[in-house]
Formats: structure tokens, sequence, C-alpha cells
């Protein structure tokens, strides 16, 4: 089960909305002696939420369609490496090389997202709208994906969070070459970007350098009608969902993986860190409350945990275990009453402070790796911010946040496993109950 | 946590000395010092001091790992991990990351912490070398965390069972054929006193190296780490089991049948040498040519080129003990397995017959160097590599050896892996499907 990551809590204070010229920021490797060069481009709005009306996919297929093309090798001739991300909000582009590179890796990454002659026309998409199409199909070979894929699709309803990166073969096969050329236009602006110089300080100055030369290459003017609109980052409402869980039926030997999520609007700057000792209280390593009660206490799960994921939107607070399919429902029991006897309190002191003690020595631990951050769009300055606060959080401050994240926002369920089995297990538990 | 790390091990060393060049007698990574220095009852202790770092790297390295196991038994080095970590609790509590694993060759406890918290880590880990309380409820316990763990770990990711058929059936008697999590037969049948007597025998001091990557400077870390551990009693050098795989001389081919599986999955095993052996730099660099890059051959023939998969990925695993170069796919639908077979040995035969370019030797060198670099960035990443040098090896500073020749892999050699290990008949096929 991949751990979640609560780092993300943090992302709140972060505002891509500018339309200012590209943002250089750089962060040191933690060895500067290294001979090498990471350049990270965060996209903002050029996320999967930014597909058109009966177009899903179209930002995946964009992503996709620009790794191709003759840049790999030449990036790889350079003995560098690239990868991309999609997530809801934003696309990610990173590339990696030695440090003499300089010029060359930034001209590769300006070629890559900025200036692509993958979307000439007439270049064929439809071998890697194919390919695509055909790894989504397989999406239920992945337990974990696909069960974190329709936990999301639930717990964002209504919103155009839900969709995922691709909801419908149908619409990602119906995307022309000019819609991506479309989307690119209006989504992938040098303006909403921020670009992480990673590796000697000295890299800075020259790749700001070289940046402003190639934004002043690109239009002046930006016609209306592509230009993308200002990224707001308000919160929508919270979706009443289902509380019935949704079982994914998978006849296979593995266990059955149990996600409970609950989405939550974005908490104020001043309420992150209540928020991050929360987590470190619930879910997060061998102290906390899950672990003890439904690992070490209760012996009904060897994984159990809790973290966070992240939307412009809103956060998911997400409670994940894994265990024998007979056991499923009543393990998710078992969570939901941890759960509310941590809401109702009292905290004891001594628990609290360890929380407090755990949140912030992982937060020192974080601190310390540059890339961490910058993969989430974050800057030091509120790491720092964060260290100040934790030690100021109360537990009525924690219980708050556990109150308004589990209590009102009706949470999701989805267990993935051996639906029959899942079954059975409650039905021979009620039996049992009965003898 | 299982998993074999030693590919980055042979990896590693090029990634060091392209930077430092250091002359022999003064080691030191990346600029970086590295102090060790071996207690009279054996045990290895190095250092190596970052000054700019805030955090520190503890990792506790011993050479025992599943190939150190006995028919009937496996699974015991990886319950040892278990059993051995507990009790991390309170250091985790503090906001410490606190982790263990265990491969074929050697099981690894790490723990990563601000610097503080140094002498209460040291102290607790010396007194858990000098030996620990095991009672049968806490073996029990284990056991189960383990059966759920392999449910979770291995059987609900195909691809990780893949590579488990792979192992199993490439060695007919090595205790490589069995995965380092264990059968699940065997180990419901450990004892405490199987356990207290493994403990005994490869927990000793004369077995393990303490690795310290952080702010302090090495030499004191090393008078620390004397004080703490130098107590311990002197044993003699664990006993070391032998085996000897027999030569493969006939394709061997398995199916199996999973309904949950909607893709088919391929993989293909050849036997290759050990990370001691000179053929290992040359098959690391053949591997990145085929397989280990975005525009390898393997990538544009299989995927890009020809619609036969989803994705594919290859690999020379060179451990301490003869190994296996594995290939494993990922089938688009209606593919025939047999074709995508023969595309695969295609690739291999194209390079005995034709050889590679000077240009792809070049990359591949400069990718495994960006590799390796990338892994060592961190204390805990140059942690890993010196401690498993040094556990291999038993030669921290063999890397200056190692980087030379990797940089000697020329394109005869790489052409002439490619001739003599990947024989039709020395390969094992397994194929997943519904």
């Amino acid at each position: 089960m991949k751990k979640m990551n609560w780092l993300i809590l943090v992302l709140l204070s972060v505002v891509f909305c500018s339309e200012q010229p590209l943002a250089i920021e750089v962060l040191p490797a933690p060895v500067e002696r290294l001979p090498l060069l990471e350049l990270i481009l965060h996209v903002q709005g050029a996320g999967y939420r930014q597909d058109p009306p009966g177009r899903s996919g179209t930002a995946a297929l964009l992503r996709a369609v620009l790794d191709q093309g003759e840049l790999a090798r030449k990036c790889e001739s350079l003995g560098a490496v690239r990868s991309s991300d999609l997530d809801a909000d934003g696309m990610t582009f990173r590339i990696q090389g030695f440090a003499e590179d300089r010029e060359a890796l930034v001209q590769l990454l300006w070629s890559w997202v900025f200036a692509p002659s993958v979307l000439q026309p007439g270049t064929p998409i439809a071998a890697a709208q194919d390919l695509l199409v055909e790894r989504y199909s397989h999406l239920t070979d992945d337990p974990e994906s696909w069960a974190l894929s329709v936990l999301n699709a639930r717990v964002w309803r209504g919103t155009t969070g839900a969709r995922g990166p691709i909801s419908s073969a149908a619409e990602l096969k119906a995307v022309t070459q000019g819609e991506l050329k479309a989307f690119h236009a209006r989504h992938l602006r040098a303006a909403h970007s921020k670009l992480w110089v990673l590796g000697n300080a000295d890299a800075l100055e020259p790749v700001r350098a070289q940046i402003q030369q190639l934004e002043s290459g690109l239009p002046s003017a930006v016609d209306e009608g592509t230009q993308a609109k200002k990224i707001t980052l308000r919160s929508a409402p919270v979706a009443h969902t289902a509380a019935e869980p949704e079982l994914l039926d998978r006849k296979a030997a593995g266990p059955a993986l149990v996600y409970w999520g609950s989405r939550l609007a974005r908490p104020m700057a001043k309420e992150v860190a209540a928020f991050w000792v929360a987590n470190a209280l619930l879910g997060e390593g061998s102290a906390s409350r899950l672990v003890r009660r439904v690992r070490d206490g209760g012996a009904m799960a060897y994984a159990v945990q809790s973290g966070f994921q992240f939307q412009q939107e809103g956060w998911v607070w997400t409670v994940s275990a894994a265990a024998p399919a007979q056991t499923a429902l009543p393990l998710l029991k078992r969570l939901k009453a941890a759960v509310a006897e941590l809401r109702r309190g009292p905290i004891e002191s001594g628990e609290f402070r360890v929380a407090q003690e755990s949140a912030l020595g992982k937060l020192k631990l974080l601190r310390s790796n540059p890339r961490a951050w910058v993969y989430r769009g974050i800057d030091i300055p509120e790491v720092e911010s964060l260290l100040a606060e934790i030690p100021k959080v109360r537990i009525e401050d924690v219980l708050r946040a556990l109150n308004r994240a589990w209590g009102d926002a009706h949470p999701a369920v989805v267990i993935v496993g051996d639906a029959a089995a899942i079954r059975k297990g409650v039905k021979e538990s009620a039996h049992a109950a009965a003898n | 946590m299982a998993g074999s790390r030693l590919r980055q091990k042979a990896l590693a060393v090029l990634a060091l000395v392209a930077l430092v060049g250091c002359p022999s007698d003064d080691v030191s990574v990346f600029g970086l010092k590295l102090a060790e220095r071996k207690l009279s009852n054996g045990l290895k202790l190095l250092a190596i001091q970052q000054p700019d770092s805030p955090i520190v790297s503890y990792q506790t390295w011993f050479h025992v790992g599943s190939a150190d196991e006995v028919p009937g038994q496996s699974g015991l080095a990886h319950l040892f991990e278990h059993l051995y970590f507990k009790g991390n609790g309170e250091l985790e509590s503090r906001g410490a990351e606190v982790s263990a694993y265990t491969t074929r060759d050697f099981t690894v406890f790490h723990q990563q912490f601000s610097p503080e918290l140094l002498p209460r880590v040291m102290e607790a880990e010396a007194k858990r070398l000098a030996g620990m309380e095991l009672d049968e409820k806490t073996v029990e316990a284990e056991k189960w965390v383990i059966f759920e763990e392999r449910l979770l770990r291995l059987e609900s990711a195909p691809e990780v069972r893949l590579q488990e058929a792979l192992w199993s059936h490439a060695f007919e008697r090595h205790p490589y054929s069995w995965p380092v999590i264990g059968i699940p037969q065997d180990l419901a049948q450990v004892s405490v006193e199987t356990a207290r007597a493994f403990f005994e025998e490869y927990y000793r001091p004369s077995n393990a190296s303490i690795v310290i990557v952080g702010p302090d400077a090495p030499e004191e870390i090393l008078a620390r780490l004397e004080s703490a551990y130098g107590s311990l009693p002197k044993k003699s050098a664990p006993r070391r089991l032998h085996f000897v795989e027999p030569e493969q001389k006939e394709e061997r081919r398995f199916k199996i049948q999973d309904p949950s599986l909607s893709a088919t999955r391929l993989g293909i095993a050849f036997p290759i040498p050990s990370a001691h052996e000179a053929d290992a730099y040359a098959l690391d660099v053949l591997a990145q040519i085929l397989f280990d890059s975005e525009s390898s051959r393997a990538q544009r023939r299989l995927v890009q080129e020809k619609p036969l998969a989803l994705s594919v990925s290859g690999a020379a695993y060179t451990p301490g003990q003869p190994g296996l170069f594995l290939v494993t796919a990922v089938l688009r639908k209606d593919v025939n397995t047999g074709d995508f077979e023969s595309e695969v040995q295609k690739l291999f035969e194209d390079v005995a017959t034709q050889g590679v370019s000077t240009e792809e030797i070049q990359s591949a060198v400069k990718l495994l160097t960006l590799q390796l670099m990338e892994s060592a960035r961190s204390p805990f990443g140059l942690g890993q590599f010196i401690g498993t040098v040094q556990t291999l090896f038993d030669e921290p500073k063999r890397f200056v050896q190692d980087l030379r020749r990797y940089q000697a892999v020329t394109q005869s050699d790489v052409q002439r892996v490619a001739a003599k290990y990947f024989g039709l008949n020395r390969r094992t096929v397994v194929v997943m499907t519904r």
C-alpha cells in the first residue's frame, strides 16, 4: 500500500495564480559537490480538471504525446533522465543531468513543455491514444490504484476532480490533434509555471538568464480566447457521499484493501499545523492510535495508516488498511471505532506530546530533502513556518481538526477484494455472535 | 522489505570515483572523508561526515540473507529482521524514520533522525546487538505479521509474483530459488529455538558493519561507536553455506493462471555471474542499452514501434552469488507470447552479432553514473552503497578499482556477454495470464 504523504498538508498556502513571468527559485542539493543539475517545472492549471467537456483524458494524452519524439534520445545522449506527472491541478516536468550540460538541459526542458515539435499538424496521436486506453483497461490488475481511483471519484463527486486522469476510453479516443494543441496553448503557459533549480547554487543565475531569453521568444500578445483563466483557490462545498462501503470484487489471493476517505475544505493557514499533529496522532507511525488499536492491540491488519491527499479544491484525509477478506468489514468497524474514540477525546497529554514530537521530527527530516518539497510546489519558508507552529498546537486544536474532518463530511469507503469472502465474513461473525 | 540492492552497489562505485579520483590510501566520497575502523570483536565501523546535513543516517548491516537459509527454513532471515527490529517505537515517536529490509545476501536496519538523538540510538543499538530476549509468543506474533505482509506485498502484486516465479524456477538447488519473505509452510514451523540459534550464528559483531553518515566529525563518531560496541565479545565468523547450482542446459517454461488478471505478463530469466565477476560490469551496460532508458532498444522496438508491450523492463541482478538477468513485460492484448519472446531474443542476438555503437556505450555509462550519483545524494543513499560494498566485498575502498572496470567496458565486452549468457537453452520463461 502506497504511503500517502501528509506532506501535502502545507500546500494550501501555495498560490500559483500569478500572471507574472516565470518565477525561478533555487534549492541547493544536500550534497553541493555533486556536479548534477535538476530542473523541476510545475505548470499549474494544466491538470485533468481542465479536460474539456466530453474529452476526458485530454491532459493525460497531451502529457503522453509530449513525451514522444526525439527528445528522449537527445536527453539520454547527455546522460540525463526526465519524467513527468499529471494530477488534478497541474503537470510537473523534471529533467536531471550533469551540471556541465546546463544550457542544453534548459533548452530541452523548454522545447519539451513550451515549444513541442510533436504538436505540429499531422503528427499522429493514435498510437499514444491506443496505449493509454489499453493501460487504463487494466486498472483492475493493480488493486490499490483501482481502489484509489474509485475513492477519488466518490469523494470528489460533483466536482471536476472526480473524473480522474482518464474516466472514459471513448472520450479519450475522440480527442483530436487540434484539441490537444488547443489544450496546450491554453493551459501550458509559462506564466502559470514555477521552475526549481536543484544543484549547485552557481547554476541559478545562468538558468534564470537563459529562461528569460527563451521567454522573450514566446508570443507577447496572448489571444484572449486561448489564455487560461486565472486560477482560483476557493474551496468547493463538500459533497455528501453514500455511507455504504463500495465493494470492488477482485478474486485474488491477496488481502482486501480498505480505504476510508473524508473530504474537507482547505484549512486556513493557521490550522495546518493542527492537522499535521492530528495525523501523527491518528495513523502515522507505530505510536499512532490506529496502529496501536488495530494492528498491535487488535491484530486485525498488517498495514494500517492515515494520510492526506490534496487538490486545489480541498483535501482528502484517508485511513487505509489491509486485512484478509473475511475480516475486512469488521476491520472497517474497528477503524471507525478508533477514530470515533479519538474524536470524542479526551486525549491524554503524554500521547499528544508524542504525536507533536513525532510530527516535528518527521518535518525536520523532510526539510533536509529539498526535492520532497519542490515536487509539491512548496517553498522552504513555508516549511520553516510549519516547524514554528507545531509546538504551539494545543489538544483542542487537534480535536477540532479531527471533528471537522471526520464529523460532518460523510466519508466514503471503498474496499477491494473478494466480495463473496468479505460478505461471508460478516455472516460468520454475526453467526458467531448469535451463538 | 525484501529485495535485491546489489545492482545498486555495482553502479554506485562508478559514481563515487568519477567525482573523487582520490588516491586509494586517502578515501573520500564526494569530497567527504570516510573513516573506518575494525574493532577487536570484528565489528566494522564506517563514518562519513556531511557537515551541512541536518540529519543522521544510522545503518546496521548484517551479512546474512535468504542465501544463508537451508531448505525447510526459508524466510528465517526475514523473520529475524522483524524480531530484531521490534522496540523502535520510542525512537519513531520522536520523529525518527526507522525501517529495515532483507535481501538474498544481507539484512539492513536503518534510522534517520536529528543529530541530538544520536547518543540514544547508539546506546540502544549496541544493547540490541549484545543480546535479545526471544519468547514463543513474540515469534508466533511476528509470523502472523509476516503472513499478512506476504499477502500484501507478494500476492497482491502481479509483477512481484512474476519475479518470484522466475527466481524460483531458474534456480533448482540454490537458496536464491525461494522468496526472501519465505514459504509459509516453512515459516510456520520455525521454533523459538531455531530463531535463537540464528541470532547466535549471524547477529554477531564479526558479521556486522555500522555505517553512519551525518554532520559530526567521523573520528569522533568512531570513538563513540567504539565506546558503545567495543565491549561486545568476540566470536568467530559465522558459517557460510555453499550451494552449487547445476548448469542449466535446457529451456524451462512455466505458466501461472490468475483469474483476477486482465493483462498477460511475461518474464524471462537468464543465469549470469555474481557481482564478484568481471562480466557483471558489461552486463550492467548491456541492460542499460537494451532496457533501462526511455529510448532503449526495447522501448523503441517493443513498445513504441511495434504494439507488443504496454511496458517492458530488464536488469542484471548480480548478487553475492551467481544471479539472473531478468526481462519482464506486460503484453498488449492479443499479442502472442511466442512472438514477444522472439523479439526479446532478437534484441540479444542483434547485440551478439552486430554489437553496439560507441554512442550507446557512452550514453549508458553516463546514465549509470547519474543514477548512482543521485542515489548517493542523501545521507541514507550514501550509507546504503558504502554498506553494500563493505558487506559484500569487505572492501569499502573497492570502488576505486570498480570505476576503472566500468569505464573500461568496451563494445566487444558488451557484444561478448550478449553472446555468452543469452542462449535459448539457458532461459527460463514464465507466462502469467488470466
